[in-house]
């Protein structure tokens, strides 16, 4: 709160210097600049509802609210971001409960140096060693508060240098200090700039600093406490290189001990490595990756757990389903150890040929695969024992244990002007009890189809059929949704999600759910109303919990 | 050109030697050092244990609380709380297997909502916790520790006796120093019992016939107890306090316990407890 005054008050003395450097000068300046910005409330009624679980809120209503202003003027910016949680709505964490200005900033922008004051969102390489952003949809927000500086001496050099505290809720935890190095061999090497390869390397180091604290734990007899290193260092490279359509890109990363709750409050170096290569064409993409994963969690905090703290990112292997039931069982990166493989491939049939018709037709097939890390123990050492090494683990060691395995095949194809359809087959394995701690191990098919049918000018019906089949877990699933649209304003939808096989005959369920949205250049309004099944939700591989609830929705978003 | 090269160069490495140092490398063999318990000085310590039956690493917290109770002995109460809230759903509280009793109690969620219990496990040490603070299993070790070894500002005393189906409960005791606190000082008394068998989700496995221990059952009284004396005690103030609850038709008597909680009702911080077997 202070912190918010004193910004506050930075801004008005601001203004006032403006006013002592000369009314009309003060005015011409400021009438250059501009203002911008967005808002966004999500807001529910909720209403309870046994038959799905979903409680009684109390409070009826509640809503999360944003609301950001940038001002910039010339090489100046300045910005403010208001949130509002009255309470937060059900499945955000109650930690966020109340209103404030949690993040602002101040910024400038030379010719060679750009410096921010304040929070900023940053990332360097993937991810994995630092990647400060926030997403909504996952009530994530780990904006650093601090300075930034970017140095670009030159044309496809950029240096970055940042130190700050990290954003926890409505309070700032940590002590984080990093540097990236990104260098683009083209753009600062004359002859280079011409080829048609192009090739970037880069270098971070990242270190964070807390407070060394007493953690005690007995090993038979004997009681201990944890020697805590209260600097943590991380550290990585990277390289890219493109060429005639192929590329090739790859990361490396390496973390000093770090004994945390997350893995145990052992001393084992982290380690990950991420590769993709790929190759496109007009009409033809592949896309291979592989990712190795080893004690990579990186938190300001070292008791703290779940989605909270997190100074780094392990980007997702997987594909983001946006069909309803092909996303009943995201994945979620494991930090403390995974092996990953993901395949992309990517092809459209040619318009005129008798598979590809007048406008032709896309498939797209992608597989995954998430594994544990194979994990032996350290002579000696028990493993996982506080404060041992904990075990010892090699790139790409591929457990037998399987996390996640996903694959799938997508055919779109336009029939004529009016009518075209997708359809999509998808198998899934999925260990529910490491994702979410407890469940099966499910295995499923499902199967979408997708068909729209433009009939009038801007007037669209599309039809979506979706089918789960499953035998763990709460059964089959069957959903269906018709959605009517008006462009490029308008669009009402109805959508039932029917648990048709759950085992027990009283929880066959229907998730009734109808919603409508307008448009109007950056306004969207939408209001929904039904039942939302106990979940989870997933960006990136970041999740979190979606508790069942029934009830009435609004969603307002406008920029400007 | 080559200048801001070399200056960007020298900014680079200054800026990355300085990261590179701040970094502690704990040598193997100095990761833990000895620790041996303080001198217990009079205060019983009380953990609250925020779990679930379909809490997976939520079996592993047990451990770590029935490790301090070997360590600590009578001087620890460990109590379960069961609570269902918004955040915690009913996957993770309710029942896993048909017949199975259900944990769940209303007062835990009380308590649960009130220090904003995002996921299990976790726990309060005296509940010297703020809300939103609730401690990772790792830290409750050295949390009782360190309440273990501090001095008591209330010294409090408790007997339960059973008649018929009325429990009543009897506590007493005094302060010595007059003590400066935040809210009016209240008396919290929570019936426990031992020795349910249930389907218990352990390492994401569903395991029947786990025994949990020391569940919260009921609170006399309301949840956040009855007041016995004001605010800011003066030295020497004394507090009786009685209270009696009936057996419920689910409860097992034989398995039933009192602990006594003494708390200030501002910050909630218990200041001291007392715990006995029913009728002994």
């Amino acid at each position: 709160m202070k912190k918010t005054i004193s910004a506050v008050l930075a801004g008005l003395l601001f203004a006032a210097a403006g006013t002592a450097y000369g009314q009309s000068k003060f005015e011409e300046v400021m009438s250059k600049g501009v203002l911008s910005g967005n808002i966004q409330i999500d807001a529910q009624i909720y209403q309870k509802d046994s038959a799905i679980g979903a409680q009684d809120v109390p409070e009826k209503f509640r809503s999360n609210s944003y609301a950001y202003l940038q001002y910039t003027n010339g090489r100046f910016s300045m910005g403010a971001r208001f949130e509002g949680y009255f309470k937060p709505m059900l499945g955000y964490d109650a930690r966020y409960d109340g209103a404030g200005i949690p993040y602002y900033f101040a910024r400038f922008s030379g010719n060679m140096i750009d410096v921010t004051a304040g929070n900023f969102y940053e990332q360097f390489g993937s991810g994995m060693l630092l990647r400060a952003y926030q997403d909504w949809n996952i009530g994530l927000d780990n904006s650093i508060f601090g300075a930034r500086a970017i140095v670009t001496p030159t044309a496809g050099i950029t240096i970055k240098g940042v130190v700050g505290t990290q954003r926890h809720f409505w309070e700032k935890q940590g002590l984080i200090r990093g540097i990236d190095a990104d260098l683009s061999f083209n753009d600062f090497i004359k002859p280079m700039r011409d080829w048609e390869t192009r090739i970037r390397i880069g270098g971070s180091f990242v270190s964070k600093y807390q407070e060394s604290e007493n953690i005690d734990f007995t090993v038979g007899e004997n009681n201990y406490r944890l020697n805590l290193p209260q600097n943590v260092g991380a550290a990585g490279g990277r390289l890219s290189l493109e060429s005639h359509g192929f590329t090739f890109s790859g990361e490396y990363d390496w973390k000093a001990n770090d004994p945390t709750a997350e893995n145990g409050y052992i001393y084992k170096n982290g380690q990950a490595l991420l590769l993709n290569a790929g190759y496109s064409m007009r009409g033809f993409g592949i896309l291979l990756s592989a990712k190795s994963v080893d004690n990579m969690g990186f938190r300001s905090d070292r008791g703290e757990e779940g989605n909270y703290g997190m100074i780094n990112y392990m980007p997702a292997l997987t594909r983001q389903h946006t069909y309803s039931v092909a996303s009943f069982y995201p994945y979620a990166c494991q930090p403390n150890g995974e092996v990953g493989f993901q395949a992309d491939i990517y092809y459209k049939i040619k318009r005129g040929t008798a598979l590809g018709g007048k406008y032709g037709t896309d498939i797209k097939l992608n597989a995954s695969v998430a594994t544990a890390l194979n994990e032996k123990p350290v002579d000696g050492e028990t493993m996982h024992e506080m404060g041992t090494q904990g075990y010892k683990a090699g790139l790409f060691a591929v457990s037998d244990s399987i996390y996640f395995v996903d694959a799938n095949i997508e055919i779109a194809h336009k029939f004529n002007k009016h009518f075209k359809a997708t359809l999509m087959y998808m198998y899934q394995q999925y260990n529910q009890a490491v994702v979410e701690g407890h469940g099966d191990f499910i295995k499923a098919h499902i199967v979408v189809g997708d068909f729209t049918y433009m009939f009038l000018k801007k007037h669209a019906l599309r039809l979506e059929v979706q089918y789960m089949n499953t035998k763990q877990d709460d059964g089959d699933w069957l959903m269906g949704t018709l959605e009517y649209t008006f462009a490029p304003q308008w669009f009402v939808s109805v959508a039932d999600l029917w648990n048709v096989g759950n085992p027990d005959p009283a929880k066959r369920l229907h998730y009734y759910y109808v919603s409508a949205a307008y448009v109007h250049d950056a306004l969207r309004i939408a209001l929904s109303y039904g039942r939302i099944r106990e979940g989870i939700m997933c960006a990136g591989g970041v999740c979190r919990t979606l508790p069942a609830s029934n009830g009435l929705m609004l969603t307002i978003t406008s920029t400007f | 050109m080559k200048t801001k090269i070399i200056a960007s160069a020298l900014l680079l490495f200054g800026f990355g030697a300085w990261v590179w140092t701040a970094c502690d490398k704990i040598p193997e063999d100095e990761t833990r050092i000895s620790s041996d318990l303080p001198e217990w000085q009079g205060k019983t310590v009380v953990l609250e244990d925020f779990t679930g039956v379909g809490c997976t690493n939520c079996p592993n917290a047990a451990e770590i609380a029935h490790g301090l109770q070997t360590l600590m002995g009578d001087k620890l109460i460990v109590v379960e709380l069961h609570g269902q809230t918004e955040t915690v759903t009913a996957s993770l509280v309710g029942p896993q297997a048909d017949g199975d009793p259900d944990l769940r109690n209303a007062a835990a969620a009380v308590y649960s909502t009130y220090w904003k219990v995002a996921g299990l496990p976790c726990g309060l040490i005296n509940r010297q916790q703020a809300p939103g603070e609730v401690l990772s299993r790792a830290r409750w070790r050295s949390t009782a520790i360190g309440v273990y070894g501090e001095a008591p500002v209330a010294t409090i005393e408790a007997t339960a006796s059973l008649s018929g189906s009325t429990i009543t409960v009897e506590a007493k005791g005094s302060f010595p120093q007059a003590y400066q606190s935040k809210g009016e000082i209240r008396v919290l008394t929570m019936i426990l019992e031992d020795g349910f068998s249930v389907t218990q989700i352990v390492s994401g496995t569903a395991t029947p016939g786990y025994i949990h221990n020391h569940v919260l059952r009921h609170v006399i009284d309301e949840a956040w107890g009855v007041k016995v004396l004001d605010a800011n005690p003066a030295a020497n103030s004394m507090f009786n306090y009685t209270g009696t609850v009936n057996v419920q038709s689910n409860w097992n008597k034989d398995n039933l316990s009192v602990a006594v909680l003494l708390c200030d009702n501002d910050t909630k911080e218990i200041l001291n407890a007392a715990k006995v077997k029913l009728n002994q």
